[in-house]
């Protein structure tokens, strides 16, 4: 197995974020909007894959967490007044324990009920935020405050994108780091064989709990910084079709709890489009017949690529 | 009345669709999340027939027909072209299906939804006990309990029923007595999606067909299915009708934005305190 290139993981995943960021931030302005776009795709991806891939669990809930993110930030800063490097701290840690508590009550079943109550979990958020008054903008949704910083000048808007370039390589880092320790071990333990990851003294309940926990908190930080890319939240955005969108993107990278083909899968999904700019209707049936070709004859994705760089011969699988 | 009828109506499309799932997950392990979008399709077919044709029966055959045919689609793409990947991928597969089958429809009809006239009866209404009830209501129920009970005597009573419950229960043993495994799974999607095309047919003319319908319905049909202990047909059908009442009288109760939560109330609720279903029989399935 490939150690991390340092041993100060946090360091080293700073450091490659500071040099992306320095490189993106050459980026024409309103070409770094997709940037900041993209990463916010990369941080969703990355965070599914870990539950997918990694522990086995499929949820079709990860729109619902991005209007957690997304809301509850704007609606922090609105109600509250916070700041919001305040907020956004706030929203990802509540996203991740209202994930755990989903997970908590549907993973002593096995596991298409998680699927279920993800899916109930998304309508039920998306019928409140609709009827939710003033509250939530209804069906207008809400429309982000100024992101005010005390003691800096006005942040510029592509600042903005560059922070969500710079908290997206910071994701992939933690989501490496997660996946090759402990924890991550005994989460691909418990996809692979249940019964016998409990036999090794797994607690897996927890560590599914864990799982979902994990992926809530990192989805529920890209919702947040997409409400603010976008300058505020619309109901409409956050239906079951994105929802499933990211798991065609994490089944594109590979079910494998992959990292490199939840990074590589949004990339490549969003170029190939250009390619075929003909394409205009038939975008949905280019994205349902991606998803089945590539379970049909690429089962591992983007991933199984890996293969073929030197120096990778005993690829994670 | 009015409320009770109209409820049970709700509950019968729902319990419609749960029974599908049920067949299809007890004997194959895959939850069909393209269960709505089938009943979509069968529900667009029924309004093309209904314009060409006023048979009642060719009507009916237009909607069960595509549903079978759109549940046989399921059951190729998640047994013919996966038939060695997990449980996790066949079930994404159907996921690409609904993709499939909501793009196609959105390409060829468009979002906006079309009307469609009542089958058999139109729009009358019928005088119970000094309640005027809708005709549709009570046809939907009618034909909802009728198919369930047909069901179930095919299950108990014919040869290839009793085929389908072996399969579920074992397939290699099944196979070694002799039982086409295959074709006898096939048998329990293309059922599941006529009873799907059946709630197509009867759905339409309250909700109206559009693309996206499927998606309103297939959370309803699943926690019918929890209800009923994800097993049984019988308790798919008792777990639709019960949840059509819940959600009738919450709307009544406490307003039509709650809906979604206190299904989602009655899911968590089970799942909590009775995850093998309201009604667990000898020899429940353990969850």
């Amino acid at each position: 197995m490939r150690t991390i290139p340092s041993r100060h993981p946090v360091a080293a995943a700073v450091a490659a974020g500071l040099v992306l960021v320095a490189l993106a931030s050459f980026v024409p302005p309103y070409r770094l909007f997709i940037v900041g776009q993209l990463s916010v795709v990369v941080m969703v991806t990355v965070g599914l894959a870990v539950l997918m891939g990694g522990a086995g669990l499929l949820s079709l809930a990860s729109a619902a967490f991005m209007a957690v993110g997304g809301y509850g930030a704007i609606m922090l800063m609105i109600q509250w007044s916070l700041p919001w490097f305040v907020a956004v701290p706030v929203v990802v840690a509540a996203g991740a324990v209202l994930g755990g508590l989903l997970g908590f009550v549907t993973l002593r079943l096995s596991g298409f009920y998680l699927a279920i109550a993800t899916l109930g979990f998304l309508q039920v958020l998306l019928a409140l935020l609709k009827h939710g008054g003033q509250l939530t903008g209804g069906g207008y949704g809400l429309v982000a405050p100024l992101l005010a910083t005390p003691g800096l000048p006005d942040v510029p808007a592509e600042w903005l994108s560059l922070l969500t370039l710079f908290c997206a390589v910071l994701t992939v880092a933690a989501a490496v780091t997660v996946t090759r320790s402990r924890i991550g071990r005994a989460w691909i333990a418990i996809r692979d064989n249940e019964a016998a990851a409990r036999m090794q003294g797994i607690d897996v309940r927890r560590m599914k709990v864990l799982a979902f926990a994990f992926t809530s908190g990192l989805t529920s930080l890209a919702g947040a910084l997409h409400a603010f890319l976008l300058n505020g939240t619309n109901p409409s955005t956050y239906t079951m079709n994105l929802s499933i969108f990211h798991i065609t993107l994490v089944v594109v990278g590979g079910m494998s709890g992959s990292i490199f083909g939840a990074v590589a899968a949004p990339l490549v999904l969003f170029f190939l489009p250009e390619m075929f700019t003909a394409l205009g209707e038939w975008r949905d049936f280019f994205y349902g017949a991606i998803l089945l070709l590539t379970l049909v004859l690429m089962p591992s994705g983007l991933s199984s690529l890996l293969r073929y760089l030197p120096g990778q011969g005993a690829a994670r699988t | 009345m009015e409320l009770l009828i109209g409820g049970l109506a709700i509950g019968a499309v729902y319990a419609l669709l749960a029974i599908g799932i049920v067949l299809v997950f007890r004997a194959t392990g895959v939850v069909n999340f393209a269960q709505g979008e089938v009943m979509m399709v069968a529900a667009y077919a029924y309004v093309l027939a209904a314009a060409r044709t006023g048979s009642a029966v060719l009507q009916m055959a237009a909607a069960v027909g595509t549903g079978i045919a759109a549940a046989l689609l399921c059951y190729a793409v998640a047994h013919l072209l996966l038939p060695r990947a997990s449980r996790l991928a066949q079930v994404i597969g159907t996921i690409g299906v609904l993709i499939l089958l909501q793009a196609g429809a959105r390409f060829l009809f468009t979002d906006d939804p079309v009307p469609a006239d009542p089958w058999l009866f139109g729009d009358e209404n019928l005088l119970v006990g000094g309640a005027t009830v809708a005709v549709n209501s009570l046809l939907i129920l009618g034909i909802t309990v009728l198919a369930t009970a047909a069901l179930v005597w095919w299950q108990n009573a014919t040869v290839y029923g009793r085929a389908v419950r072996a399969v579920a229960e074992d397939p290699w043993r099944a196979a070694l007595s002799g039982i086409h495994v295959s074709s006898t799974l096939a048998t329990s999607w293309a059922v599941g999606g006529a009873l799907a095309g059946i709630a197509g047919l009867l759905v339409s003319p309250v909700t109206g067909v559009y693309p996206t319908m499927g998606d309103s319905v297939i959370f309803p049909a699943f926690i019918s299915a929890v209800l009923g202990g994800f097993s049984s047909i019988e308790g798919a059908l008792v777990g639709g009708l019960l949840l059509g009442l819940i959600q009738t009288y919450a709307v009544v109760l406490f307003g039509g934005s709650f809906k979604e939560a206190v299904m989602f109330g009655v899911l968590l609720a089970v799942l909590l305190w009775r995850p093998t279903g309201l009604f667990a029989a000898r020899g429940a399935r353990q969850v």
